[in-house]
This record gives structure tokens, sequence and C-alpha cells, in this order.
């Protein structure tokens, strides 16, 4: 039931990969899913590795606790990870005792009518944008209700449980609950073990240590526990970007050092970056994406950017909103696809970008967490900017000359007014797909996949793709069709996908080469060879051997189309 | 409100890190006013030969040509009429610096608070009576925590330090009495120092007296204004008091 849906596909090896659908379909039919919207199954997290154990700390001392199972006082009992900060009665009374008993954080249990209120307003607030204010609900901390209900928490703290960024709340009055976490994961420390997370009930506690920092996510989310960590990941690089790793010696000389002033004023570049990790597959593929653009067009960003590589700038980066449209680094530097995203989360959503050019440091903590690089940044218009790092605090009139001379040459090629109207035309749509013609003689004989089904999507019952190129470090994506048009359809086949990633680079039973998964929401196709990765979803409905093919032709389509979807001679990635 | 100054030390260490050559102090010139002189353009000159202030306009010769090169204007800015000059912004974050500048560089108010990450850079030029321009090169820089020790960066060879403080906050006007101490140890010699405070429209709240604040700037060599970025009150009053205060080129 578990190891369901991945089989290995022996025939991804050849030269010019393309799945065989007839064979492929063999070796998935006893693999796939139950069909009929098997909704036990589907909802089952996709991680394969974790189950027996809902509870998956390497330490021995810690039982395992199964979900459902009666509250237990011990430390690792579901409900009781909080602690003296968390063990609340629901009701959210003022400092009640640590009690062991009570019902756990989030009081999941017999509340599912009277936390959805909470819950559903969290979730419009990502849709509206909100986190681009800055803090939400700083009034809040771990004895309010509202607080315990939110659906995904981040904290930052140090080692010795100060609260340094939480998600929710004010820091400083979440000094309890973060001496709670920090006593968590300095007990298992202890016994000379490690802390990987906690399952308790719907929510997952997943920890991060970065000695003399730790990280914790507490999320009810269903995300897969890789994928969390991942983000706080991210969350860690964040902070690297605004302060480098020096940071640390703080704590060497005071280990109570109060970090929270340092990241003053940070509350939107966090907040951009949680709420970007449910819509930039960024945040999980390790890879950027490109702006489409004529080859011609990028070749004549690139060339000046290059131009301006030589003499003296470490990288020159050209990007709109979170596309790029050229990258150019001098030799032997190459930047990390968690770099230009952690960049350019920084950049977009630090409103003082947009005033006036900037000259600040920054870090980029796959290049060296140590050291701040100075970054020059100007907007060239509302989505587009220009970013030219190097390594000399004094280049600011020099960099500012060269973005002159970028910026004359990008108006004066057309190159500027290329990428508005390629904001506008947005990206590779399913319904575009080249028809192939057998393909179109098998459909007409398919009366689910008639005209009118197609309409609404690509063919075949294809509503949205996904292709990373390996040796790129870049995927492009299709835009969203007309069967997956709302917010909260979207963000379920992102958190699909992002399931799907999980199971497929699971270190305990993959890696894998093929999955073939259909619920009651999609099918899901995914397909990783040498040289790429491809994510798929169908109409539910859809037909198993037509997906296969149309597989095929995504991929043959991003290859004839690889000129203009990414960037090539950008140097290259050695890391 | 003491600064730690450790963690600050140690944002510096890797900042310093980060540089490939380090700056001799030696080598800075204390002036922070450029003169446009017709003698200073050079064009073509590698950027790798630029000076370690390359932050700073503190060396006419090659800032002034490079910005020169590049705008065809620079034929008629060559007379003594014409003054470029350096100007930094410091103090507490929220009292308004930003706010300051664009009331002055756009003539524009906004409400909502934008934090200013590391400095902006935005430049301005005011025609004076007796017929002189001169051209503000304004850096606003951040005024967190964490940007403290990048603050020599950005008033290095800075003729001009505008300390601001929120009329409503105590907390401000020691963090700018702060601010002036380091530049009284720091900055060039001769660098002409105000002391601004602002959110004037705010009086109902005052913290800071007006008095208190005056008898300050005057100890410590400094003209003092306050002004309301919001209301536009004495903003262009800063930089007129500011521009009559620079020295002249003689002839």
């Amino acid at each position: 039931m578990d190891s369901d849906d991945s089989v290995t596909d022996p025939e991804a090896h050849r030269p010019d990969p393309s799945l065989d659908a007839e064979a492929t379909v063999e070796q998935m039919g006893s693999l796939t899913l139950g069909e009929a919207g098997d909704a036990a199954g589907a909802e089952r997290p996709v991680g394969n590795g974790f189950l027996p154990a809902d509870f998956c700390a390497v330490a021995g001392e810690i039982e395992v606790v199964e979900e459902g199972s009666p509250v237990s006082g011990d430390l690792a009992g579901p409900s009781s990870l909080g602690g003296p900060g968390a063990c609340r009665e629901r009701s959210g009374r003022g400092d009640a005792l640590p009690s062991p008993s009570s019902s756990g954080y989030a009081g999941e249990r017999g509340s599912s009518g009277g936390s959805s209120e909470i819950e559903d307003a969290d979730d419009r607030e990502t849709m509206l944008d909100d986190w681009s204010s800055g803090k939400r609900h700083p009034d809040e901390d771990d004895g309010s209700v509202s607080w315990r209900k939110r659906k995904k928490h981040f904290f930052i703290l140090s080692n010795s449980g100060k609260p340094i960024y939480s998600r929710y709340g004010d820091e400083h009055k979440l000094a309890g609950f973060s001496a709670t976490l920090q006593a968590i994961i300095s007990f298992v420390e202890n016994s000379g073990d490690r802390l990987k997370f906690i399952r308790a009930g719907k929510h997952q506690v997943v920890f991060l240590v970065k000695v003399p920092i730790y990280l914790v996510c507490i999320s009810c989310t269903e995300e897969p526990h890789e994928a969390l960590k991942r983000q706080l990941e991210l969350i860690y690089g964040q902070m690297l970007l605004i302060l480098t790793k020096s940071v640390n010696r703080c704590f060497e000389k005071n280990p109570k050092y109060d970090m929270t002033p340092l990241l003053r004023g940070t509350d939107a570049v966090f907040s951009s970056l949680i709420h970007a990790f449910s819509w930039n597959p960024a945040t999980f593929l390790n890879a950027y994406t490109c702006l489409p653009l004529s080859y011609s067009t990028r070749q004549a960003a690139s060339a000046i950017l290059q131009d301006v590589a030589d003499s003296g700038v470490l990288f020159a980066l050209l990007m709109c909103k979170n596309k790029v449209v050229s990258l150019v680094g001098t030799q032997k530097a190459s930047l990390h696809p968690d770099d230009m995203l952690l960049l350019s989360n920084f950049i977009m959503s630090s409103e003082s970008f947009r005033t006036s050019e900037s000259f600040s440091p920054i870090c980029l903590p796959r290049y060296n967490p140590m050291v701040f690089l100075y970054a020059y940044v100007h907007f060239l218009d509302v989505d587009t900017y220009l970013t030219l790092l190097t390594t000399s605090s004094d280049s600011f009139y020099h960099l500012k000359d060269c973005r002159i001379r970028i910026e004359t040459v990008l108006v004066k090629s057309n190159v500027l007014s290329e990428v508005q109207r390629s904001m506008l035309d947005g990206g590779l749509r399913v319904e575009d797909l080249p028809l192939d013609s057998s393909l179109r003689s098998r459909s007409l004989t398919t009366p689910e996949l008639s005209s009118s089904q197609t309409g609404i999507g690509g063919p075949s019952g294809l509503w949205h793709f996904m292709y990373r190129s390996i040796y790129l470090d870049q995927y492009v994506s299709s835009e969203f069709s007309s069967p997956i048009s709302s917010s909260s359809q979207q963000k379920r086949l992102f958190r699909a996908y992002q399931k799907l990633y999980a199971s497929m680079h699971d270190n305990g039973t993959g890696p894998h080469k093929t999955q073939f998964r259909r619920d009651e929401d999609f099918v899901l196709l995914c397909w990783i060879t040498q040289d790429f990765e491809l994510y798929a979803a169908f109409d539910p409905l859809a037909d198993k051997a037509l997906s296969i093919k149309t597989c095929n032709r995504v991929c043959q389509w991003v290859r004839d189309l690889e000129n203009e979807i990414f960037l090539f001679g950008a140097s290259p990635f050695s890391w | 409100m003491p600064i730690p100054f450790h963690s600050l030390r140690l944002l510096l260490t890797a900042l310093d890190l980060a540089h490939t050559t380090r700056c001799r102090p030696g080598r800075a010139k204390p002036s922070g006013l450029v003169l446009w002189d017709s003698s200073s353009v050079e064009l073509g000159r590698p950027a790798s030969s630029l000076p370690q202030m390359g932050c700073s306009s503190s060396l006419p010769d090659r800032n002034a040509g490079r910005l020169d090169g590049l705008n065809s204007e620079n034929s008629m800015a060559t007379d003594s009429k014409n003054i470029r000059v350096k100007l930094v912004l410091l103090g507490d974050s929220g009292v308004g610096k930003s706010c300051i500048v664009l009331r002055f560089v756009r003539g524009q108010f906004d409400p909502t608070s934008k934090v200013t990450v590391g400095a902006s850079f935005l430049s301005q030029t005011l025609a004076l009576e007796d017929s002189t321009i001169v051209k503000f090169e304004i850096w606003d820089t951040a005024g967190q925590e964490r940007y403290a020790s990048l603050a020599p960066l950005y008033y290095r060879g800075a003729a001009v330090a505008v300390v601001v403080y929120d009329i409503t906050s105590q907390e401000t006007f020691k963090k700018a009495q702060y601010w002036v101490k380091e530049l009284q140890k720091h900055a060039s010699p001769g660098i002409i120092m105000a002391l601004v405070g602002n959110k004037g429209d705010l009086h109902e709240k005052r913290a800071v007296s007006s008095q208190d604040a005056m008898e300050y700037a005057e100890k410590n060599g400094m003209f003092f204004i306050e002004t309301s970025a919001k209301t536009a009150n004495n903003i262009n009053q800063l930089f007129q008091e500011i521009a009559k205060r620079l020295p002249r080129a003689s002839s």
C-alpha cells in the first residue's frame, strides 16, 4: 500500500528518453493507487519512509506515539510538545499550570467546528497577499486561541531558548514557548541524539539545528516533513542573507544574546518567503525559472550583462519578479538557485528598493555564508530589477555607471519592452501543446476526450506541468489552465506536487523513475531521467496511456522551445 | 539606549572579510565637498582604479569625471557656481529619514512605513538666491541596528550629516546623540552637521523639547531645525540652510 505507486522504469536511460506508454501502463497497472477515488489512500502522506512510526525521532528514549493514542505525560506525547508554553486548555486562559494531560498544541481534538473559522481566515489572508505588510497578528501569543489555531508556525530561536523570530505573534511574548522548544531539542541532544520531527495527530513539529540557532516548524498542512525541513533551511538561509553566519559569534560571547533587534524590520521578508512556500515551485525544486523570451532578446540582455561582469562585477542578475531574464557571473563564480530565490525574495519584499537605487550589504549563504557582498539594486520598471553584486564596498559609483549603461542598452534594444510583453503574455499554456497526428486520431475514438473536454485544459486532460532541467538547474512550469483557475485549487496542486517530489526523492525508498497517481483531484504523473524531471497533472478521469503519451509530447515540446524558456551560457554550476 | 557594540563589530568584521583590499585611513581625503572643475574630468578611467572611497564623492577627480562622462551636460557644470555635495542621513529607525528625503527630492509623502535596506541613493539640485546651484547626493541610511556598523561606509567623505530624531520619542533623541558622537570621532573634520527633529506635526505627543535639542545642537556646533515630512514644513528650509553653510569655492 505504501510503496504503492513508484516503479522503476528500465527504459528511462535510453539516449532519447521517451516513456513507452504500453509497457509502462503494464507496469503501473498493478501499482496504481485505488483509482476510483480511494480517499483513504489518496490522503495518506506520500512519504513512504516514515510509517509505521509516526514519530520518527531517532532518540531511543522517546516513545513512539501512534496517531490518536491516549495522551501521555511523556515529553514525546503528541499533545505535550509545548510543555509549559503550550499545555494550556483550549479556552486559552492565561497562565495555566503545565498540565501534561491537558489537550495539546492547537487542540486538534473535538474542535473541528470551532477552529474552521480562523483556519479559513488564515487561508484567505494568504490569498489576499496580506503577507506583504509585514508581520501578521503581532498582538498574539501562545495563550491566544487564534495563535494556536494557525495552520503553520515557524520559529527561530537561539540554543539558549531565546526567541528570534516567530511567524505569528510577538517574539518577546513567546519567550516561554521558545524555552519549551529549546528544552525538547536539548533533552534529545543531551542523550547524544538528534530530533528530526514529531508527529502529533494532524500536527508535525519539524526541527532544524544550526548551532547556535534552532529552527522549528509546527504545521498541520500535511506537507511531507522533508518539505518542511527544506523550508526551515530556506528560512535559515534568508536569515544568513541578512546577517551572515558571523552572527554566531554574538552567541559565543554571550549565549543569552537577544538577536531580535538585529532582524528588526525584516518581517515582510520572512512573511513573503513563507508565502512562497505555498506557490513558488523553486522552494522545493532546487531550480530557478526564466522569463520566456526570444533567443536573440535574451542574448542581447546577456551580452550587456557580460560586458559589465567583465569590469569587476561578481554577478549581474536581471530579473522580472521571480523569473530570470539573464544572469551572468565572473569566471568560476556560480549562483546557487537557493541564493537566487532568497535574494529575489529579499529584494521584492523590501519596498525601499523600489523607491530609489540602493547599495546594501547582503550575504549569499550558498556562495559564502561568512561574508557580506554588496548589492546594487535598481528597479528598471515595476517588476524588472537589476542586481549587481560585488565584493567591494566602494563600488557604488562604478555599479551606478554600469546600471546606466545596461539600462540604456536594454531600452535601445527593446529588451525591456519584450520583458513586459512576456510578462503580459505569460508562460507556456497546456492548450498550446502541439497535437501529434497519431494522438489526434486516437482521441477521436476516445469519447471522454472529445473536443468539449479539451476546451478546459490541454490535450488528453493535461491541466498543468513542470519540467526541471537537471543540468541547467532551471525549471519551466505551464500557466494554470482553466480547471485549476482558483487559488485554492492551485494551492492543492502545489501541495500535491510537493508530496510527489518528496516521494520521488525519498532516500529510504527511492530514487524512483516514474510514478502515476490518481486521486479525486488529479492524475499526477512524475518521470525522472538523468536529464530532467517532469511533473504533470491531468484530469482525474484521464486515460493512463494517453497521459503517458502526452508527457512524451510535453518533453518534446519543451526541448523544441528550450532556447526561449531556458537560459544557456550562464557559467556552469559546479558546487 | 546602549548599542551592543560587540554585535556590530562582528558584522563589521564580516564586512571587512568581504573586502578584497582594505581601506587605509590615510588614503581618505578629508574634504567631502566637490567642486566641478573642468580639469578634474577624466574620462575612460578603468573601473578597477576606483579609489577606496568610491562610496563617497571625496575624490573629485575620478568620481566627478566618471559621472560627468555619462552626462552630456557636464560641460556646463564646470563653473564654481555649481557645487556637488555628499550628504548622509543618520538616525534611529522610524524617525522619518526616508520621508524627509522623499519630500525634498520628489515632493511626496507616503504614510506607509517602508523600511530602508542598507542605504538608498537619491540626488536633488537646489538653486540658491546667489545663483549657486547645489547638487545634493543623498545617502539615506537604514536605521536598523544591524546596519549601524555599516554607517561609515556611507558617511565617510560626506560633507554634510543630517542627524534625525523623532520629537515624540526621547529614545530616538538619545540615538541621535550617539550618532553625533560617532560623527565627531570618525567623520571628516569640518563636516557640517544638522540636528533635525522630525514629526513636528505630532507636537501634541512631543517628548523632546525644542529647548533641549537646541541647546544640545549649539553645544556641538550643529544647526537645529524641526521639520515635518508629512506637512512639508521646514523641509526645504533644512536643505537651504545646509546649502548656505557650504564653503564656497574661492573664485
